[in-house]
């Protein structure tokens, strides 16, 4: 054999043992360690940012959104042109360019430079290739509707943590979990295809508030705010048979977009926080309870000649009421005090204390936001003796707006407490209703003849003779009780001679209630009384929201009204 | 009895190639499928970017159009909201109970 061909052979020969010796170590002895090493490699793993749930109103229409945006940093140790760098860094910030300078060349690795910039304005600085710059993909929650219904949302803080409102109350439901995939991707860090769903997060609110509505009554906020010059306005729109809330409005407002740019008071939803001594709307407690144990009836008289009271010493008067005998009626129509002190003293502490209880005074109403006051509320065993008078027409005790509106309801439904609440369903990513409110109206606190009672006595307020005659709207009876109460003085911790606050509380159509609404106008300058100050507004709000809703007058002609059959 | 002979040493004399031919056929068929799922994945996973893009783009817009939308903007545009004289309106409803009524505006 050729000698050449021998040493070929072998050569080939050793070749190819030297190869399967190689694939043998290869794919035996170091198996393991390499698929790893070679797993490392083609194997990536990619956060995915939670979606913060949305929130709607009833109809759909969207109040808190997610956006996708992106976070500028700076790394200085990687910067090569430090006065690129610095130029970007001030434009992000606004500062000026020596202390960008000083910024981006501190010996730090991460600095951040803007967060939560939109996508294009991203795009622009990427496109600049700027060595040190870096960019993270982030979420920011968006408020489309501006300052609409601010106190009910809420806000969330820089790294979407849950500060205020539904967004803190319903954190855990809207706040999703980020996650994070695997992704198979080539030696240059391309990212493959392996079919995952790149979007995650939490659940969606939908909630009982009425954008529309809302409207109507920010704007009455608004510019009752504006006329009477007031240190706040708050303003609740309630179903009254469900304690849906389908509006809620205060004054000072802000921009939950924007949440840093106002003071934390303008911040605060007052219409649950804050507790105010309500005056005459409070009377519905003895007058109510009166009539539910059979102590008077409408037609029985009193005797308001004097014009004025003594009670242990303290002198209660009427201001609103020419000097007579009155019916039991007329005691609340032209809210006399006198009369009202007199119905008190003979229910006694007891039974007062307990209607009071029943109206829910004291606690909370429980609503789904948070915050809530519960108010104050002392037990008999805590009242002195003038206690009784004084919270018969309403002081000595402190209650919230929405206590007072959940009371008036009680009148308007027929004898039940409502749990006032704000979310009607909580809806899936994938759409499908996780939970959905349904009412318990279970619990009645005084009889449906008493409620009745009360109701025709309240539509009376609203007539001539009564204290509310702004509040009455064309083409439907209104039901509801002015207040008007002083507040302390904190410098002399005693009543103001200046200083009040204004409400008007009701329901409309008074006869088949749809809506309930109160205005409170606090420390309002020009007039102190609730009939001027907060019955128009009422009046404003309830004509429009009938109108909204769709609901006919009264006096609708029948030419107006179809019945249509089987749909037809 | 020879025919056959000289027959069967043709196929055994084929067998080979053809077995050799049909194998590196099946080892390209493998990797140009491997090839193809790859090269497939790379245009499914520039498609999810771009799908991911435009995802980003739909709530930017979605947002921005809620944000036009709100009757807070219709009525500063509109110069307020007017809401309708009842007196003018006709309702209707369905012969189902309690249930709200649909409205539209009456014309003279």
């Amino acid at each position: 054999m050729n000698i050449r061909a021998v040493i070929l052979s072998t050569a080939i020969l050793f070749g190819f043992v030297a190869v399967i010796f190689r694939l043998g170590d290869l794919m035996l002895f170091n198996h393991d360690s390499l698929s790893q090493k070679a797993e490392r490699q083609y194997q990536g793993e990619k956060d995915l940012l939670a979606n913060r749930g949305g929130i709607f109103d009833r109809r759909g229409r969207a109040l808190a959104l997610n956006l996708d945006v992106e976070s500028v940093f700076v790394n200085p140790h990687d910067i090569e042109s430090p006065r690129e760098a610095a130029k970007a860094f001030a434009t992000l910030t606004g500062s000026d360019y020596e202390t960008a300078v000083k910024k981006v060349s501190a010996n730090k690795g991460f600095i951040w430079a803007k967060r939560k910039i939109d996508l294009e304005t991203a795009k622009e600085y990427k496109e600049r290739k700027i060595k040190g710059l870096g960019f993270v993909d982030e979420m920011k929650r968006y408020y489309p509707k501006g300052t609409l219904a601010s106190h009910v949302l809420g806000f969330v803080g820089i790294d979407n943590q849950a500060l205020e409102g539904l967004e803190l109350s319903y954190d855990a439901t809207l706040r999703g979990k980020d996650e994070t995939v695997r992704v198979s991707r080539d030696a240059s860090g391309r990212t493959l295809s392996d079919g995952v769903n790149f979007e995650t997060g939490g659940n969606s609110l939908r909630l009982t508030l009425d954008e529309g509505l809302q409207y109507i009554v920010e704007d009455a906020v608004d510019r009752a705010m504006k006329q009477w010059k007031a240190k706040s306005v708050s303003a609740i729109m309630m179903n009254p048979y469900t304690g849906e809330i389908l509006a809620m409005a205060n004054r000072p407002n802000y921009d939950p977009n924007f949440p840093g740019d106002y003071k934390i008071g303008s911040r605060r939803n007052r219409a649950l926080t804050d507790t105010y001594e309500p005056g005459s709307t409070f009377k519905i407690v003895a007058a109510s309870a009166a009539l539910d144990k059979g102590i008077f009836k409408t037609s029985d008289m009193f005797d308001c000649r004097a014009g004025k009271i003594d009670i242990a010493g303290m002198v209660v008067s009427d201001s609103h009421v020419n000097h007579e005998l009155l019916t039991f009626k007329q005691v609340i129509q032209h809210s006399s005090n006198v009369g009202t002190v007199m119905i008190g003293q003979k229910l006694g502490d007891d039974i007062f204390f307990d209607y009071a209880q029943r109206f829910g005074f004291g606690s909370k109403t429980g609503i789904d936001l948070p915050g809530e006051a519960s108010g104050t509320l002392r037990s008999p065993d805590q009242w002195w003796g003038t206690s009784l008078a004084a919270m018969s027409i309403g002081y000595e005790v402190a209650v919230t707006p929405l206590q007072l509106l959940v009371a008036y309801s009680v009148i308007a439904n027929g004898g039940y407490i409502v749990k006032p609440h704000l979310v009607s369903e909580i809806i899936s990513p994938e759409g499908a209703v996780l939970y959905k409110f349904a009412p318990d109206n279970s619990a009645r606190i005084i009889s449906e003849r008493t409620a009745e009672t009360m109701r025709d006595i309240l539509i009376s307020v609203t007539h001539k003779g009564g204290t509310a005659t702004k509040a009455s709207i064309e083409g439907n009876r209104v039901a509801g009780k002015t207040g008007t109460a002083r507040l302390i003085d904190p410098e002399t911790g005693k009543y103001s001679t200046k200083k009040y606050v204004g409400s008007f509380v009701g329901f409309v159509p008074a006869d088949r209630p749809r809506i309930a609404i109160i205005v409170v106008v606090r420390e309002p300058e020009g007039s102190i009384y609730g009939g001027q100050v907060a019955a128009p507004y009422f009046k404003d709000i309830a004509d429009k929201a009938l109108a909204y809703l769709n609901i006919p007058r009264e006096d609708t002609f029948k030419d107006n009204m179809l019945l249509v059959r089987d749909g037809r | 009895m020879s025919y056959y002979r000289r027959q069967r040493s043709i196929y055994s004399r084929l067998a080979v190639p053809v077995l050799f031919a049909v194998l590196f056929a099946c080892i390209f068929g493998l990797v140009s499928l491997r090839s193809r799922t790859i090269s497939m994945e790379y245009r499914i996973g520039h498609l999810e970017r771009e799908k991911a893009e435009a995802l980003k783009e739909e709530k930017t817009l979605y947002a921005q159009m809620s944000s036009l939308l709100s009757i807070q903007e219709v009525a500063k545009v509109d110069s307020g909201l007017q809401f309708p004289d009842r007196q003018r309106v006709v309702y209707v409803r369905r012969d189902k109970g309690d249930v709200p009524y649909k409205a539209s505006l009456r014309t003279e």
